[in-house]
Order: structure tokens, then sequence, then C-alpha cells
């Protein structure tokens, strides 16, 4: 592991992100419009709920942040399928630069600009918004760099498993649809049918979203979001361990097309 | 500089290497031939660390490339078969990414850069983004990625494929000057006459192993035979011993003066149709053909085109 050669893919990475950023802005953009939609639904569904001063936004910024984080998967994944399209995966991997080089700088760039991305969500949503922060603001730091680890460790398990760019972005879109949806990014999990409730706590998304829930709804402290965050490390550790299970098993052709 | 000794390898079922010996010293350039699928792009890619050797050994630079093909890529270089560059960067980042690779910073990097860029003809568009280049363009910029390292063993896998005249000429420049600077290379390719150009010598991989090596001259005095080649207005009749393709008729033999002597005077009814006649010299084309023993359908329409390019010019 050599830092400097890192450093260089790094960058490298940044700058291909860069070179096309109308996806970037799109993910950034369309979570905005869908508050601004739902914001009023978002209110009465919390004041039946039970938080007769919420504005609304408590609960659209959250969801809305989480689940357009899910769409973000994609870049990594997209990052490491380009490489294959482009044929310059074999040049990389005949440098100088290790494997673990290699992936992590694709993955710090992107996981800079998912955090960039839930960091901005949440900054607009207090300012424009007017969603309040009743609890610890530390707590919201740790649950967006929670999220962040978790969407790491998606797209790597999504990148090992699946073998094309289309495929990925078919799962990337269900999953940030069904993850989120049940995991209460639309409407709180309270709300939904008793089936969905059953079953959301399988999704990674519910855990990301009850821990932002405790620290702006519920006056949460940093402690508060113990459970939540451990839960959301769980699943990412699992991830990452089917993904590195996947990756040394099938060798050289995880990446063909 | 390259030792590959033994080398297997099987995709499943599918042996394509069944135990591969190959060597190549300092400045010496090898041409590795052998038809679609024998195998070449697998055995690059073996020793430049991208896929798994069932068995064998192979060093670069005395560092053995399967054990430790972290510290042998520090001295390899590699144009791999497809065409690999960055087409959202350009040219200048392209190559300045893969020297920074190399461990190259500031000065160096940026003269290490130029030089390549100026033997590849690409100074004028180290602005330009990649993916706009013309095709030939697009597969200097592809060769010029793989020697930024300045490496001292040298793969270039079909690196031709699909470029006009000039690119390949310049290819070809560049390849013999690495050369003379003492960096071994490996170079597969299917136009014979390139390697004939480079003065390379000649290794045929053939059912997974390599089933003539050496000097261009001596293969080509060795498997490859003089002929006799006769070519018609209208196809070509048919005569005893030859072998018809189109308007060609073409003889193998050692004596191709002799042969010619002796079969003008019986065309009959073909002498009027007759344009041209030939006595071609041994080739490595001949000597390669003979060797592989096979003749495709394709070899077979190019000469043919060659000899209408030729009739018509
Ligand atoms: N990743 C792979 N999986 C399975 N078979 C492969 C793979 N790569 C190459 N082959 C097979 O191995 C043989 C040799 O291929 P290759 O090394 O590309 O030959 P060449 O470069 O000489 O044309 C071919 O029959 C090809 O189909
Ligand atoms: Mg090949």
């Amino acid at each position: 592991m050599n830092w400097s050669r890192s450093l260089v893919l790094m960058r490298q990475n940044w700058h291909l992100l860069m070179a096309d950023p109308a996806p970037i802005v799109l993910l950034t953009a369309m979570p905005l419009v869908m508050m601004t939609f739902l914001q009023g639904t978002g209110r009465a569904v919390l004041h039946a709920a039970g938080y007769p001063d919420a504005s609304g936004a408590e609960l659209v910024v959250p969801g809305m942040a989480v689940m357009f984080s899910f769409f973000g998967v994609g870049f990594i994944g997209t990052a490491f399928f380009s490489e294959h399209g482009w044929g310059t995966w074999d040049r990389l991997r005949a440098s100088r630069a290790g494997t673990i080089e290699i992936v992590l700088g694709k993955i710090l760039p992107s996981a800079l600009l998912m955090f960039g991305q839930l960091v901005l969500l949440f900054a607009i949503g207090i300012g424009v918004f007017g969603m309040k922060v009743s609890g610890s603001v530390a707590g919201m730091i740790v649950m967006m760099l929670t999220c962040v680890v978790l969407l790491v460790a998606f797209s790597m398990l999504l990148t090992a498993v699946l073998k094309t760019a289309n495929q990925l972005m078919a799962v990337v879109n269900l999953a940030a649809m069904v993850l989120a949806g049940i995991g209460g990014a639309l409407a709180p999990v309270e709300v939904l049918p008793g089936w969905a409730q059953a079953i959301a706590p399988a999704s990674p998304a519910y855990w990301m979203l009850k821990g932002f829930r405790a620290v702006i709804l519920e006056r949460g402290g940093l402690d508060a979001t113990i459970v939540p965050a451990a839960m959301t490390l769980a699943f990412a550790a699992g991830m990452v361990v089917i993904a590195v299970w996947r990756f040394s098993v099938t060798d050289e052709k995880v990446w063909d097309n | 500089m390259l030792h590959i000794r033994g080398l297997t390898k099987a995709y499943g079922e599918h042996e394509v290497l069944r135990g591969v010996n190959l060597e190549a010293k300092a400045g010496e350039i090898v041409g590795l031939l052998g038809p679609n699928g024998a195998g070449k792009t697998t055995l690059v890619s073996i020793v430049a660390g991208l896929r798994r050797a069932d068995a064998g050994h192979a060093t670069v630079a005395g560092i053995d490339a399967l054990a430790h093909p972290e510290r042998a890529r520090a001295v390899l270089g590699l144009a791999p078969q497809e065409l690999g560059i960055y087409p959202v960067l350009s040219v200048e980042q392209n190559l300045g990414f893969f020297a920074e690779l190399s461990g190259l910073t500031g000065k160096k990097l940026r003269g290490r850069v130029a030089n390549v860029a100026e033997a590849l003809d690409l100074t004028e568009l180290l602005r330009q983004k990649a993916g706009t280049l013309s095709g030939g363009q697009k597969r200097r910029l592809h060769t010029a990625m793989a020697l930024v390292n300045e490496p001292t063993v040298l793969f270039l896998d079909e690196p031709t494929v699909g470029a006009d005249v000039r690119t390949r000429n310049q290819i070809l420049e560049v390849v013999r000057q690495r050369a003379a600077t003492g960096c071994a290379i490996v170079y597969t390719s299917h136009y014979l006459t390139e390697i004939e150009d480079l003065g390379a010598t000649v290794a045929v991989l053939e059912a997974g192993r390599i089933i003539a090596r050496g000097p261009l001259a001596d293969l080509v005095a060795e498997h490859g035979s003089p002929a006799l080649r006769l070519t018609f207005e209208g196809s070509a009749p048919a005569l005893d011993g030859f072998e018809i393709a189109g308007s060609v008729a073409t003889l193998l033999t050692p004596d191709p003066a002799h042969a010619a002597a002796m079969i003008l005077g019986h065309l009959n009814g073909s002498t009027e149709r007759l344009r041209s006649v030939d006595i071609v010299r041994p080739s490595l084309e001949a000597a390669y053909l003979a060797l592989t023993g096979r003749r495709s359908n394709e070899d077979a329409t190019a000469k043919t085109e060659e000899v209408i390019d030729e009739l018509v010019a």
C-alpha cells in the first residue's frame, strides 16, 4: 500500500467523476424537488403521528436524503464498470497500482461525494425547508458517516456480484425505492401496512432513518444513535464480507461484462 | 530479460497453453505469431499479472513475475490488445496518469510525457480529449501509455490493429527505438510484414506450444518455400499441383524458374488470359503458413486483393 499512488488514483477518479457532473447535479436537485412537493404531506403525516410542531421537513428531508443517497451507489459501481468499458481496467492492473489502492482510489472520491450530498441536502433542509434538529448535531454527523459506510459497502457488493452496468443501474434503482421506501423514507414505518412494518428492520434504510429520526424529531442525544448506527454498520459488514468472498472466488472474470 | 518456462493455462476444460517456453534478450524484439485463439493474449496477460497460470515460471528482469507480480509491474509495460484509454480525459492526462502511477513526479513526469508524446506524434494533441481523437491517434496514445514508465520488458499485443499506414510506421519506429535502448519487446501481430520490418526474431505459438523459434532468416530458410505465381484475367484455370485462389494460381516449389519454363508452354487455351508470371521469394508468410499448416479463406482473399491492387497500380 503506497499512499502517494493511492492519492494519484483518487485524484484520477475525482477527475473522472467530475468529467460528467450531470448525474451528481441530478441526484442533488431531484430530492430537493421531491422535498418541495412532499413537505405538506409530511406535515400532515407527522401531525397525525403526534408531532404537532413539525414542519414536515423532519420527515421528508431525511427521507429523501436517504432515498437519493442510495442512488449514489451507482457512482462507485459505474466507476468500476466504466474502466471495463474503456478497456483501462487491465492497464490499471498491469500498472504498479495494487488492488487495494485501485479499490480505495475508486471508493474514496465517491464516498466524499456521497457525504457531500447528504451534508448539502440536510443543510438545505434546515436552511430552506425549516427542518429543526431537536437532538444531537453530533448524532446527525455520526448517522451521515454511517450512511456513507453502508452505501460504500452496498456498492462493493453490487460491483462484485453483478456483471454489467445495466444490471447495476436496475438494481440500484430498485434498491433505492424498495429499501428506502420500506425503511420509512416516504412515510414513517408506523403508518405503513402491517406486513411492511414487519419486514422493515430487514432494510438498512430503516436503521438509517431511525437514527436520523431519533436526533431530528425525538430530541435524542449521541447515545440515541448507537443502536441504529451499529445495526447499519452490521449490514455494511455483511455486505463487505459477501463482496470480498465473491470477489476472490470469481477471480479475473468478476469484471467482465 | 524475459524467461518463460513450462507455462500452462486452461480455461475450464479448454487447455490454451500447454507448456510454453520463451526467452527474450535485452534489446530483442520477439514477433509472437499464431492463429487467432492460439493463446497469445493469454500468454502476455499471464506474464503481466492479469491472469493466473496453472503451472510454470516466468521472470522479467530477474523478478519472478508469477510469485511477485507487484514487483514485476515496476519493470513491465503492456499495451493490451483492446484499446484502453480514458476518453473523457485529455491525451496529456492519460499519459500523465500512468507516468504518475509509475512513481514519476514534477519535472521528470512532464519530461517523460513530452518525450513519449513526441515519439508518437501526439505533441499537438496533448490538450485534446482522447475520446475525440481519430482511430489512428487513439492507437498511438494507447501504445504511448505503455511506454511512459520506460519498461525494460514491453508487451505490445497487436498494437497496429486497425491503424492507418502512418500510424503503423510510427509505432514500428518507436518499437525499434525502444529495442535499441535495451528493452526486450514481445510484439504480437497478424501482419507478418511488420515482423519483417522490425527485424524481429520469431516465435510461433500454436496448439499451446511454441512450435518454432529463432531468427527470421533461419525460419524462412527452413520452412519457407519459394513459389511460382501465375495471374490470369478472370479465374485461373485448374493446373496440376497449383493452388487456385480466384485469378491467381500458386505452385510451391524449390525451383520456380524451372517450373515456369515447364508450365508456360502448356497453358493451351488459357495462354491468352495470362497477365503476369511472378517468382515469389521465400517469405515469413510462406514459412508461417507451412508451419501452422493452414491457409484460411481470409488469407486467400487478402492475397487476391493484393494481386488485384498490383494489377490496378
Ligand atoms: N477469459 C476467458 N475465458 C474462457 N476462455 C478464454 C478466455 N480468454 C480467452 N479464452 C480462450 O482461450 C483461447 C486463447 O485466446 P487468446 O489468448 O485471446 O488467443 P489469441 O490472443 O492468440 O487470439 C481462445 O480459444 C479463447 O476463446
Ligand atoms: Mg489476442
